[in-house]
């Protein structure tokens, strides 16, 4: 493994890379492997650092038996050789935990995106430790929209609706892009939701539906 | 924001910090745009959102009258087109409160989010916050610190193994919290004469120097945010 292991932190820049330019929307898989050797590259430079670390108090006790200097200056090569075995291990971490986070947004603006049906296709390109890291942040994020276990006026409020701008009009227009048939109005009247067909309905109606992409905002009345 | 610029016309603008006699919805407003142009978060007005939810209680409950008793009243005539134009408005004013008062709640927790760690370090900081937006990040840090250390912190070595620290060796300083860039340039206006502000830096800053504005009510100002937060909690300038 030593070949490739130096690489010096270029497995960790591509992991990073798979996730950083992807587009938007979209999850890559969750690159295990990469990961995996990118961590094997940390200890490797770690244990690196140390030899070389050890291998030179070696050579001072035995030039003046005084311990813990570090003169360094007969020696730069080495000197220079833990520096960069150091600076590697910190890029790596900091690579490591930027294609995490990364991905952790990713998966929260899916939660504000569509709700707490997230398919199956994506599911699948996480790994088990962020499929868990999903549910939990839906549970505290219902937590806190519906303000469980905590004694306050505001009760339950849906932050994840005003997918259209600042209301102009209590009625926005809006095109039908997915068919569920009958759909009942607050108001209770009954409207045939057809793919294709527009619509004039009221704001707190249509936010949900446009949200879970049912219905496309298509401008005011 | 033109939207709702009509509000703002007979917005007191001399008066300080007597926000009493002011209407409520140019007082969230002002909560909301504050909060959002402003980089760290911002004390949780509570007894604002309370009053918020009161008057969408308030309001909805008088529609739902309205609508069934002009239901009822229906079948015998037609129902007069003034009651429903006053229908039309009342909705409309409620989804805007109702709007406003969202993107108030869901910009703090867009900076509770972003800055979680830096938030749970400073306890002033975490005075701000409403209990609901506590547990929220309490939660929210946990689930961060698990997921960090199951896919990659707990297999490094132990000296890089933190969250908050490049090098646990190296200083007792967490140099990997992300916090807001409290230097960055805000646009203010100027709600009550103030006089003359420092705007600079102040003496604990030793990388500039202060440098005093005059400040009297409607001035609108680019200023660095760090000298005015002060004046901004104390309600003396709003964020635009």
């Amino acid at each position: 493994m030593a070949a490739d292991v130096r690489a010096f932190a270029r497995t960790a820049t591509e992991l990073y890379r798979d996730v950083a330019l992807a587009e938007k929307h979209h999850l890559p898989p969750h690159d295990h492997d990469r990961l995996k050797r990118a961590i094997e590259e940390v200890k490797y430079h770690s244990e690196e650092a140390q030899n070389l670390l050890k291998a030179q108090e070696q050579e001072q006790d035995d030039a003046n038996g005084e311990l813990g200097s570090q003169d360094w200056t007969s020696n730069p090569a080495s000197a220079a050789a833990v520096l960069v075995h150091y600076e590697s291990i910190l890029r790596n971490k900091r690579l490591m935990l930027a294609y995490v986070h990364e991905r952790c947004q990713k998966i929260k603006a899916f939660r504000w995106r569509l709700g707490n049906a997230v398919p199956k296709e994506i599911v699948d390109r996480m790994a088990p430790e962020e499929v868990h890291f999903a549910t939990q942040y839906n549970r505290i994020l219902s937590e806190y929209m519906t303000g469980a276990g905590v004694d306050d006026r505001l009760g339950n409020i849906d932050l994840t609706l005003d997918a259209t701008l600042p209301p102009k009009e209590p009625y926005v227009k809006v095109l039908v892009k997915r068919d569920i048939g009958e759909f009942v109005t607050e108001e209770g009247k009954t409207v045939h939701l057809i793919p294709g067909s527009m619509h004039l309905l009221r704001r707190c109606d249509a936010e949900p539906l446009i949200v879970q992409g049912v219905l496309e905002h298509e401008g005011y009345a | 924001m033109d939207d709702f610029a009509q509000h703002d016309e007979d917005d007191p603008l001399t008066q300080h910090n007597t926000n009493v006699d002011e209407d409520p919805y140019a007082r969230l407003k002002r909560a909301f745009v504050n909060e959002r142009a402003c980089p760290e978060i911002l004390q949780y007005e509570e007894s604002l959102v309370d009053e918020a939810v009161e008057h969408v209680d308030m309001q909805q409950a008088e529609l739902d009258d309205r609508r069934a008793s002009a239901a009822t009243a229906e079948a015998g005539r037609d129902s007069s087109a003034s009651d429903d134009l006053v229908d039309l408005l009342k909705t409309m004013e409620l989804d805007r409160v109702k709007y406003l008062l969202r993107a108030y709640l869901r910009t703090r927790l867009y900076k509770l989010e972003t800055f979680s760690l830096h938030i749970m370090q400073d306890s002033n900081l975490f005075s701000r916050l409403s209990q609901r937006e506590r547990r929220f990040l309490g939660s929210h840090t946990d689930l961060l610190d698990k997921l960090h250390d199951d896919l990659v912190l707990k297999h490094l070595p132990q000296q890089f193994n933190s969250l908050v620290q490049q090098d646990t060796l190296v200083g007792e300083t967490n140099d990997m919290v992300p916090s807001p860039n409290l230097d960055t340039h805000v646009f203010i206006r100027v709600r009550g004469d103030l006089g003359r502000v420092n705007v600079g830096y102040s003496e604990s800053e030793p990388n500039g120097r202060p440098s005093e504005v005059d400040m009297s009510a409607g001035d609108q100002f680019v200023v660095r945010y760090r000298p005015i937060a002060q004046l901004l909690a104390n309600g003396e300038v709003e964020l635009l």
